[in-house]
């Protein structure tokens, strides 16, 4: 496309190797042909100089993400320090006898639940906010993208590496359940859900420090969406209050809030797997729709700040 | 010639203030237009409103009146920004990504296929004179030098036929200046169209086919470099010359020169370009030898000090 555009003096050679090597690049480039086939049978006659179709650029913006995160440091610091906290239940067990077990189910998913939702928040808030504070957006915004196509891109690349992330923790923690629980086989199909869960709360932790990141600073979207994210799991308590207060004002206000933050805690099984209850797919289906549906919320107001906002 | 960038009344206001009502114009009803395959200059001092032009020409921040078409349309549509490069004035990249992995970011998102970006980036490192090893440092051990350079990479590598630029020559060494000089004579031959915007005038006369003036965010005179400077002629020259002993000097000073006098070496500041020749002719007379004269103020220097000095009277 672009190619006639031009005067055609860049034209490669033939066989001419191309430089990069990693095999990731090859990884995008399988996706990028997909991509380019799927746009041209859905849209045979989409303008010239357009630049990528959608996806290819969401690909694009979403693999730069996932790059620019996996060299962050502090994001190391951080799987280290988790990884560290999930060894240390090995000894928790030990102290605990007859319980190693409960105390490494227990000790492990909490250390991943708070570490995931800091690692989460801090990259979510990062990734967006850096860019518009050092200005590398300007040039972005210059380029053939749509405004929401930055959002998802980077929240995919975000969910991408939380995704790692969450399955290098899972694959120590199932380590460490293998050494203390000679029936750690037989926990698999309940933990897998439980993580999965887990991991959807960490997408919505990074979409709300995204959406926060379109208006405010690194900092200040941290704590509103650390402040959601702990207000989301007690919320619940807002239901008490309502109906505990006399003033209907109050009553009204808690409703609004509890029914208006995420409920976190219809996303954690924690208890029920380290009690060994069994979970109903039912449950972990409703939970997953009820995190996608929050989820498509809080990008879509992302999106619309991020639209709003100038640049001078 | 179409016209590739046609500007109409444009007014930008910036809000400031607790309450956002106080406002300062940056932009006041600009009105101008590009022609394809010229180098168009916007001149004007630091806060003239050159940045926010550009901002404004790329959809980065709205017009508070006024509109601005690229190629006859919206600089919002995918399309307009398809065949648009941009150079910010102050080149700045994710510091995690390298030169090579930024350009090879942006050619996906124009949609250039892996074959297809490796040649073109290397086209450009070239054309731009990146060396591999730099192109392959990341960001944040760059030098301000080599992220211009990055950043006029970035800006040609799809083939654009609209170059936007920031101050394009801002952090470069005399040799990138020349580099970056030869490119945009190159690209204008080849049939694009450069808009630019700078604060240094001997730079857009070199280059640029018409300039305007920018002051508080008004247009204070548009026209050709020839054109404008006519009217600037008669600034001061700097005559270097030699074998001048103490009492020519005095002589000169007692003309009205600027004398200083470095050993064997004088420099001599005559009042006006116009007596070159006759200023010439008296250092020879004082048995002086001319080595070399040169304008301290290029005659479209003179025309825009002229005009910013008028319509600073003007406003009071």
């Amino acid at each position: 496309m672009l190619v006639a555009m031009g005067p055609g003096s860049w034209r490669p050679r033939a066989r001419q190797r191309p430089r990069k090597t990693r095999a990731f690049v090859r990884w995008y480039d399988v996706a990028m042909i997909a991509a380019h086939r799927r746009t041209s049978v859905a849209s045979p006659s989409a303008p010239a100089g357009m630049g990528a179709s959608p996806f290819g650029r969401l690909i694009a913006i979403a693999f730069t993400a996932t790059c620019e995160l996996l060299r962050e440091r502090v994001l190391r610091v951080l799987i280290l320090f988790a990884l560290l906290l999930i060894v240390m239940t090995l000894l928790l067990g030990e102290l605990s006898v007859g319980q190693e077990r409960r105390i490494v189910l227990d000790v492990g998913l909490g250390a991943m639940r708070v570490l995931g939702t800091v690692m989460a928040i801090l990259m979510g808030g990062r990734l967006l906010e850096r860019e518009i504070e050092r200005r590398t957006i300007a040039v972005l915004l210059t380029k053939p993208v749509r405004r929401w196509e930055v959002i998802i891109g980077k929240f995919c690349g975000c969910a991408l590496v939380l995704l790692v992330s969450v399955g290098i923790m899972t694959s120590v923690l199932v380590l460490i359940l293998a050494l203390v629980a000679p029936t750690w086989a037989t926990e698999l199909p309940l933990l897998l859900p439980v993580v999965f869960l887990l991991w959807l709360q960490f997408l919505l932790a990074a979409a709300l420090a995204i959406a926060f990141s379109t208006f405010s600073t690194l900092t200040l979207s941290v704590i509103f969406a650390l402040g959601v994210v702990l207000i989301g799991h007690a919320s619940q308590e807002f239901l008490y209050w309502a109906e505990a207060v006399r003033s209907p004002a109050l009553a009204l206000l808690s409703r609004a809030l509890y029914y208006g933050l995420p409920n976190l805690q219809h996303l954690n099984f924690t208890a029920a797997i380290v009690h060994q209850q069994k979970i109903a797919w039912s449950a972990i289906g409703m939970a997953s729709a009820y995190a996608a549906v929050y989820l498509a919320m809080v990008l879509l107001l992302a999106a619309v700040l991020f639209h709003r906002r100038e640049f001078p | 010639m179409s016209t590739v960038i046609a500007i109409e009344n444009l007014t930008k206001d910036y809000a400031s203030g607790w309450l956002r009502r106080r406002f300062h114009r940056a932009v006041d009803h600009l009105t101008l237009e590009v022609r394809e395959g010229e180098i168009f200059g916007l001149l004007g001092p630091n806060g003239a409103g050159k940045t926010t032009t550009v901002k404004l020409l790329l959809h980065l921040i709205r017009p508070t009146a006024g509109r601005v078409r690229l190629f006859g349309r919206s600089p919002e549509e995918l399309t307009v920004r398809a065949q648009l490069g941009f150079l910010p004035e102050h080149p700045s990249f994710p510091e995690a990504l390298t030169g090579r992995e930024l350009l090879d970011y942006f050619g996906r998102l124009f949609g250039l296929s892996r074959v297809d970006r490796s040649a073109r980036i290397a086209a450009v490192l070239r054309q731009v004179g990146i060396p591999a090893a730099v192109a392959d440092r990341p960001m944040r051990q760059l030098s301000r030098g080599e992220l211009t350079r990055i950043g006029l990479a970035q800006a040609v590598l799809h083939d654009p036929k609209l170059l936007i630029l920031d101050d394009p020559m801002g952090g470069l060494d005399p040799d990138g200046r020349r580099q970056v000089r030869d490119l945009l004579l190159r690209l204008r031959e080849e049939g694009k169209t450069i808009f630019l915007s700078t604060a240094v005038v001997a730079e857009a006369e070199a280059i640029c086919d018409r300039v305007a003036l920018l002051h508080r965010g008004r247009m204070r005179a548009c026209g050709s470099p020839i054109e404008l400077a006519a009217s600037g002629e008669g600034g001061k020259v700097e005559i270097l010359a030699r074998d001048l002993d103490a009492r020519a000097c005095a002589s000169l000073r007692a003309r009205g020169c600027a004398v200083d006098a470095d050993r064997a070496l004088v420099r001599i500041q005559a009042p006006t370009s116009a007596e070159v020749g006759e200023w010439v002719e008296v250092i020879r007379q004082l048995g002086g030898r001319v080595i070399a004269v040169s304008p301290l103020q290029s005659p479209l220097e003179r025309f825009f000090a002229n005009a910013l000095t008028a319509s600073e009277r003007l406003e009071g």
